[in-house]
């Protein structure tokens, strides 16, 4: 076979890789016996078989939570979700997607790349032996080579030890190219290519016992690999081109990237790996708890030298590079399905942005089947589902054990680790992470088992990429100094050589630290990795900025005090809290008698978290943080909403006014009809009006039934009317004022200095009930969630602020919200608490919905948190599912059906795409500013009105009651006037929140002169048009140039019709301005 | 093109091609309120010449409310026009006997035209007119009519005889809707509902008492309220006891395996489409 290790996959020579390994034979042995066991049962495996007992391999999977010991097979049954008989009823949709799938990230690796290796393999294995060399010869020798030694970690002055290079002891392609199988694998295509893994293992010859210690062997592996890139640089062609990089961001281990064009736009790469024989080293000298880098001789380390968890485990994981690669091909081949579960898991990780993990969990698939858990039929959905289960349900702060381990590895020596995937030779396959990124693993995991169980493949796969920006309630960068903080110590430097490194993990581990409850995840983004020509010097590994991106728990993110533990009680406790919070903590009694430690912050809502990491990073790192968007965002909320009682306190002065004066309304004696129900409707009661009080507050009072209401409308008017009169002069000695209003018939009352509108409801008008149940549906997802309602107000003021607040009703943007809320739930694995993101996700929806079809969300399903299994239901919302007619798109709730013109959606869109672009700009430096997204331009508006900003402050300001006037509103009534005048001939725009001035688009087509016609054809306010002479013109109408004298071309008089808007808005128009002249004379442009 | 054109010279109508007479009017804006600007210019545009358009009225469906050889048709009313400046404009032709704004067509009647003319002139109700709104002038006398295009001139436009647009409307309007006087209202009310309770008890006598018309046959009615059992919600009881025959097991066991069968078709289908709809890429 002309592929290098293209013979290694075959399963008896697979296990050659073996024969090197000391503690092979045991595991051999029962790998046999499992495959045996296998036979025997398959399909069974929920019921504990004790033959089983005994063998290694099925005990270890026992523990769900803590898999440190083997626990006996009882705890088996308390895994609730690997049901076998559950997982069979699989609907055969689910797994026909599966496969289309698979089809489409299938990898063809193209011939060039098959050649690639060969010419690889064979230029290394007829390579000359070199040295040995001095530490300065070596580097001679590269310079001449002008390869540039890709290392940056301070070694001292004293390297000693000697450098060599000999052609590899064997080359093999590892990962996942050949699991299965060559015909299968577990290849996948990612957004920027794929990549093959080459294992280039090292003679053993070139090492010493001692050079695990010290860097010695990652620096001689440096040299090496440095060689064989010069080795690898002549024998490239066309496009192909060689690159340096490091494994998971770690300076220690340098890989060897040779990229190749595969398709049109995609890159793929050979990654060159150099490993080791897997018995190079002693294990029990690179276990977690031992310290293999001693400090120089200056560093003041007292006592013991740290452990080096890290660095041992990136030792090991070159040693067992191979191991690995048998224990997932003998499992591919036990399990047939495995590699496209592989697969799956591998599309699921590409797509969130959690790539590192990869490896991780195809090793747990794969450990799954030796295991035994993993039955020969099942299908590869059936076994992502296994694993998803089994991982979301693992403590992540426990290690995670995979694979029987041999005698001298022990789950105990990784409790200090932040994140421990051990294999069975004791190698972490997760020493890269962080505990953050362990938690982010769950919460994505545990997101998927919910969607796994519902079936539902598009969330599960086809999620488009997720933007932090749109992942994370807040996004903080910090800039890090050029000398690093006090944190990083020598003691932690002697794992974490890189200090940039070092911070990309310390960071969320001390925001975390310092948010506790207030967060569930802050966690350092994945940056790219950096790749550098062999030539130059090595780049960083990762950039200078960290950004955090955190997601907040709904209930405890804007707590205003953190309460320590009491320095009597705990004095290890309390001395930690003091060095988190320094002189900010204080001791405090507290109500229940206790005296603890505790800080206090001083800023209201959303802005005790940024307050909280300003004081923490600056005390820390001495540093200023700078914040996404949020905390403008929240000045600017607070200066619209302007709830005297602090934003966030869900209590409104309104609703304090609308209580009193429903028991007041409740308690009428002498009454007509008893009160059923006082029933919200406006959004000021509901709490998610961007400015309260711009019109009274609407709300509905259900009377008792009474079959005595006339049945003539006319009477009916009359008759409620006289009730509404019975009921002001009821109300008044309340201290309500009221009046009938008399179109529509309502009562204008004023309570507590707040303005509201009483409806009355003998019985429901359909569009009022709807109004209702869509109030109520509000309220109480505003409940539910406790983000909803600023959102709401957020995603009214984007709208209002673009001027489309006339065109999208209050309620179709609720919907809009709603949806986010409760539909996305399926997409992201968190429901946004701060509204920046809630608005975020708002626009991704505005964009990406396919307004062909209507937005339906079942707003009152959602908050009554009902699944929508009922499929019987869907047959009566015909009406509201109906596709939008043309010219229109349509945002529907069960309720109602907002039909928003399509115009007013382009832009919309338009919008939103210029303000996602604007708040995704970056991911290491998002913008701080939120202004921008709500501010609009109206350069592309044909005319422009601009109000008298006197009238329009004294009737409109946001947020301010004005009793006075009674809820009269000029500006909306000259708006609805316009509106109606201007007809087709143009769409009106208008900032109903804090703006002045009236937009005005003109529909270019009705521009075009036309022919005379009164009547339904006519011309707004038209223009006759001078008799055009030119031959070619008449000749375009034929019908025209027959009739020849007859005919008269009109056109719309558009400064005409300027004029009249400014006559119709008499007193409230400052001036009207036609901002390009061409509309006014189209005929002769 | 400037933005200073100069006002044009106020001038009698001219005739069109087609036979209508155009008039343009002279700037409607009353004095010093909201004027119209171009973007980048300081000076107002003057002019904003709105053209007015009429002709002798020539109906091809005659209509009583319009004398064929008196009428004048307008076209292209300003939102704000009043009768009483169409009277104006046309009366030096002749003696103007009624002015009718908006459309009129066969099935127009008098009551709809006065029931308009009414809601106009009242200032609680009146509306700005659609764009391009038509009118009626009626002459008292015929002879009006061949005299119009020579004696109709621009300068006899009232421009301050408009309809009051703007705030003063709206707080007119507003303080129409909202009612001060309560007692006013509810004497009104009361006296609604008394005229319809004496109409319903009316009703009931006559439905009570003629119960025999002029053939002699009594005319039965149900009583308001009453229901009659809807006979067709009842369900058919089951007689045919379930898998009672073997061959009843088997065949329902066949048409499931069918269903079956036919669902994965279905599914597959659909896969198909989507695949066709290129759903399947994951990035």
């Amino acid at each position: 076979m002309s592929l290098p290790g293209a013979d290694y996959v075959d399963d008896d020579v697979a296990m050659l890789a073996f024969s090197d390994s000391a503690d092979s034979d045991a595991l051999d042995g029962s790998d046999h016996d499992d495959l045996d066991a296998m036979s025997d049962d398959d399909g069974d495996e929920s019921t504990p078989n004790p033959a089983r007992d005994d063998d290694p391999m099925a005990m270890i999977f026992d523990g769900t939570d803590s898999s440190a010991t083997p626990t006996s097979t009882s705890k088996k049954s308390k895994q609730p979700h690997v049901k076998i008989t559950d997982l069979l009823q699989m609907d055969s949709v689910f797994d026909l997607q599966v496969d289309s799938l698979l089809a489409e990230v299938a990898v063809a690796v193209p011939p060039a790349a098959r050649d690639l290796l060969v010419r690889i393999k064979t230029a290394l294995e007829a390579s000359k032996p070199l040295g040995p060399f001095t530490h300065v010869q070596a580097q001679t020798h590269l310079r001449k080579a002008r390869i540039a030694w890709p290392w940056t970690v301070d070694l001292g002055k004293d390297v000693q030890y000697a450098f060599a290079y000999a052609a590899p002891a064997r080359i093999d392609v590892v990962g996942s190219f050949l699991v299965g199988g060559e015909k299968k694998g577990a290849l996948i295509k990612r957004r920027d290519g794929y990549n093959l893994d080459l294992a280039v293992q090292m003679p053993s010859n070139l090492f010493q016992p001692k050079d695990h210690t010290n860097y010695r062997y990652f620096y001689k592996r440096a040299f090496y690999l440095a060689h064989v890139a010069s080795l690898v640089a002549p024998i490239l062609k066309g496009k192909e081109s060689l690159s340096f990089a490091y494994d998971h961001h770690d300076v220690r281990k340098p890989i060897l990237n040779a990229a190749f064009p595969a398709g049109k736009k995609t890159t793929a790469r050979i990654v060159i790996r150099p490993t080791i024989a897997a018995d190079l080293f002693r294990a029990d000298k690179l276990s977690a708890t031992r310290n293999n880098v001693r400090p120089a001789d200056d560093s003041p380390i007292a006592g013991e030298f740290p452990a080096t968890p890290a660095y041992n485990a990136a030792v090991l994981a070159d040693m067992h590079v191979l191991t690995h690669l048998h224990t997932l091909h003998t499992a591919a081949v036990k399990a047939p399905a495995l590699h496209d579960a592989m697969r799956l898991l591998k599309v699921w990780c590409e797509q969130r942005n959690l790539n590192a993990w990869a490896f991780p969990l195809v090793y747990a698939a794969a450990a799954l089947v030796h295991q035994g858990q993993v039955g020969r039929d099942l299908r590869a959905s059936h076994i992502f589902r296994m694993v998803v289960f089994y991982l979301a349900n693992h403590d992540w702060t426990t290690p995670l054990v995979l694979g029987a381990p041999i005698a001298t590895v022990s789950a105990d020596e990784f409790t200090g680790v932040d994140v421990a995937v051990v294999d069975q030779h004791g190698v972490n396959l997760a020493s890269w992470a962080t505990r953050t990124d362990a938690v982010l693993l769950k919460m994505e995991l545990q997101h998927a088992c919910r969607l796994a169980e519902r079936g539902d493949f598009p969330s599960l796969f086809l999620t488009p990429a997720i933007h932090a920006s749109s992942k994370f309630d807040h996004l903080v960068s910090l800039p890090v100094p050029s000398t690093p903080p006090a944190f990083y110590n020598p003691r932690v430097r002697l794992d974490f050589p890189h200090a940039m490194h070092f911070l990309t993990r310390a960071v969320p581990r001390l925001l975390t630290r310092a948010l506790t409850d207030r967060v569930h995840v802050a966690t350092a983004l994945p940056t790219p990795t950096s790749t550098w020509p062999i030539t130059d010097h090595p780049h960083a590994p990762v950039p200078d900025t960290i950004t955090v991106g955190l997601i907040y728990h709904a209930d405890n993110y804007a707590r205003s005090v953190d309460v320590g533990p009491s320095p009597a009680d705990d004095e290890s406790g309390a001395r930690d809290f003091r060095r988190v919070w320094g002189t900010k903590a204080e001791l405090r009694r507290f109500p229940d008698g206790t005296i603890r430690e505790s800080v206090a912050w001083t800023k209201p809502g959303h802005s005790v978290v940024g307050e909280v990491l300003d004081y923490v990073v600056q005390r820390h790192m001495q540093v200023v943080p700078s914040h996404w968007t949020v905390r403008p965002a929240v000045k600017m909320l607070k200066a619209v909403v302007k709830a005297s009682a602090g934003t966030h306190s869900a209590e409104m002065p309104i609703d304090a006014a609308f209580r009193k004066l429903e028991t007041i309304l409740f308690g009428l004696d002498d009454a007509p009809l008893p009160v059923a129900a006082v029933l919200p409707v406006a959004p000021e009661l509901t709490r998610t009006a961007i400015a309260a009080h711009r019109h009274p507050a609407l709300f509905v009072l259900e009377l008792e039934a009474s079959g005595k209401w006339p049945a003539e409308p006319e009477a009916l008017y009359h008759m409620m009317t006289l009730f509404l009169v019975r009921y002001a002069q009821l109300l008044a000695p309340h201290g309500v004022q009221a009046r009938v209003v008399t179109s529509p018939l309502s009562l204008d009352l004023t309570c507590a200095g707040h303005q509201f509108t009483m409806f009355l409801k003998p019985r429901g008008g359909a569009a009022l009930v709807a109004d209702i149940k869509h109030a109520q549906d509000v309220h109480q997802l505003a409940l539910a969630h406790n983000g909803f309602a600023d959102s709401v107000r957020l995603v009214k003021l984007f709208v209002a602020r673009h001027m489309l607040g006339y065109h999208m009703h209050d309620q179709a943007v609720e919907v809009l919200v709603a949806h986010v809320f409760t539909v996305l739930e399926r997409v992201h694995a968190n429901v946004p608490v701060s509204p920046v993101l809630a608005l975020v996700r708002a626009l991704e929806l505005v964009i990406r919905h396919d307004w062909k079809v209507p937005l339906v969300v079942k707003t009152r399903q959602a908050a009554a948190k009902l699944d929508d299994e009922d499929e019987d239901k869907e047959a009566k919302d015909t009406v509201v599912v109906a596709p939008p007619a043309d010219g229109t798109v349509v945002i529907a709730s069960e309720h109602k059906r907002h039909v928003i013109e399509t115009v007013a959606m382009r832009r919309l869109r338009q919008v939103a795409k210029a303000a996602l672009a604007y708040l995704q700009s970056s991911t290491t430096l998002p913008p701080t500013d939120l202004r921008p997204v709500l501010s609009t331009t109206a350069h592309d508006h044909d005319i422009l009105i601009t109000l008298k900003r006197e009238i329009v402050g004294e009737y409109v300001v946001p947020g301010r009651a004005r009793p006075a006037h009674q809820g009269f509103d000029p500006v909306d009534m000259y708006l609805r006037d316009v509106t109606k005048h201007v007809g087709t001939l143009a769409r009106v725009f208008f900032n109903d929140v804090d703006g002045d001035t009236v937009g005005v688009v003109l529909d270019p087509m009705q521009l075009v002169p036309r022919r005379w016609a009164v009547g339904h054809a006519s011309v707004v306010n038209p223009r006759v048009l001078p008799p055009v002479e030119d031959e070619d013109e008449m000749d375009v109408d034929g019908a025209a140039s027959g009739k020849g004298k007859r005919q008269v071309m009109v056109q719309v008089n558009v400064e005409a019709v300027a004029a009249e808007l400014a006559r119709l808005g008499e007193g409230l128009v400052a001036r009207v301005t036609v901002q390009r002249e061409e509309v006014l004379h189209v005929a002769s442009a | 093109m400037t933005s200073k054109m100069p006002a044009p010279a106020l001038s009698a109508a001219t005739l069109l091609p087609n036979g209508f007479y155009a008039l343009t009017l002279p700037p409607l804006m009353r004095k010093g309120k909201g004027k119209v600007y171009l973007a980048g210019h300081d000076e107002p545009l003057f002019a904003n010449p709105h053209q007015l358009f009429f002709r002798p009225h020539d109906a091809r469906v005659p209509s009583d409310l319009l004398p064929a050889d008196r009428t004048v048709f307008v076209y292209n009313l300003p939102l704000d026009t009043t009768p009483a400046q169409l009277k104006t404009l046309f009366q030096p032709a002749g003696k103007v006997e009624a002015v009718i704004i908006g459309n009129v067509g066969p099935t127009t009647t008098k009551e709809d035209v006065d029931a308009r003319m009414a809601t106009l002139t009242d200032p609680t109700t009146a509306a700005p007119h659609r764009p391009a709104e038509v009118a009626y002038v009626i002459y008292k006398k015929a002879t009006a009519l061949p005299q119009l295009p020579k004696i109709v001139h621009a300068k006899n436009w009232a421009v301050k005889a408009s309809m009051p647009m703007g705030l003063a409307r709206y707080k007119v309007r507003f303080d129409a809707t909202h009612a001060t006087d309560h007692a006013a209202l509810e004497e009104r009310a009361k006296e609604v509902i008394a005229e319809y309770d004496t109409r319903k008890a009316e009703e009931d006598r006559a439905m009570r008492t003629k119960t025999v018309d002029e053939d002699g046959f009594i005319l039965v009615t149900r009583k308001r309220g009453a229901r009659v059992e809807a006979a067709q919600n009842v369900k058919p009881k089951a007689h045919e006891l379930k898998d009672f025959y073997r061959f009843q097991m088997r065949e329902e066991k066949r048409s499931r395996l069918l269903e079956l069968r036919e669902k994965f078709a279905q599914d597959k289908k659909k896969i198909e489409e989507l695949k066709q709809s290129r759903r399947f890429k994951p990035y």
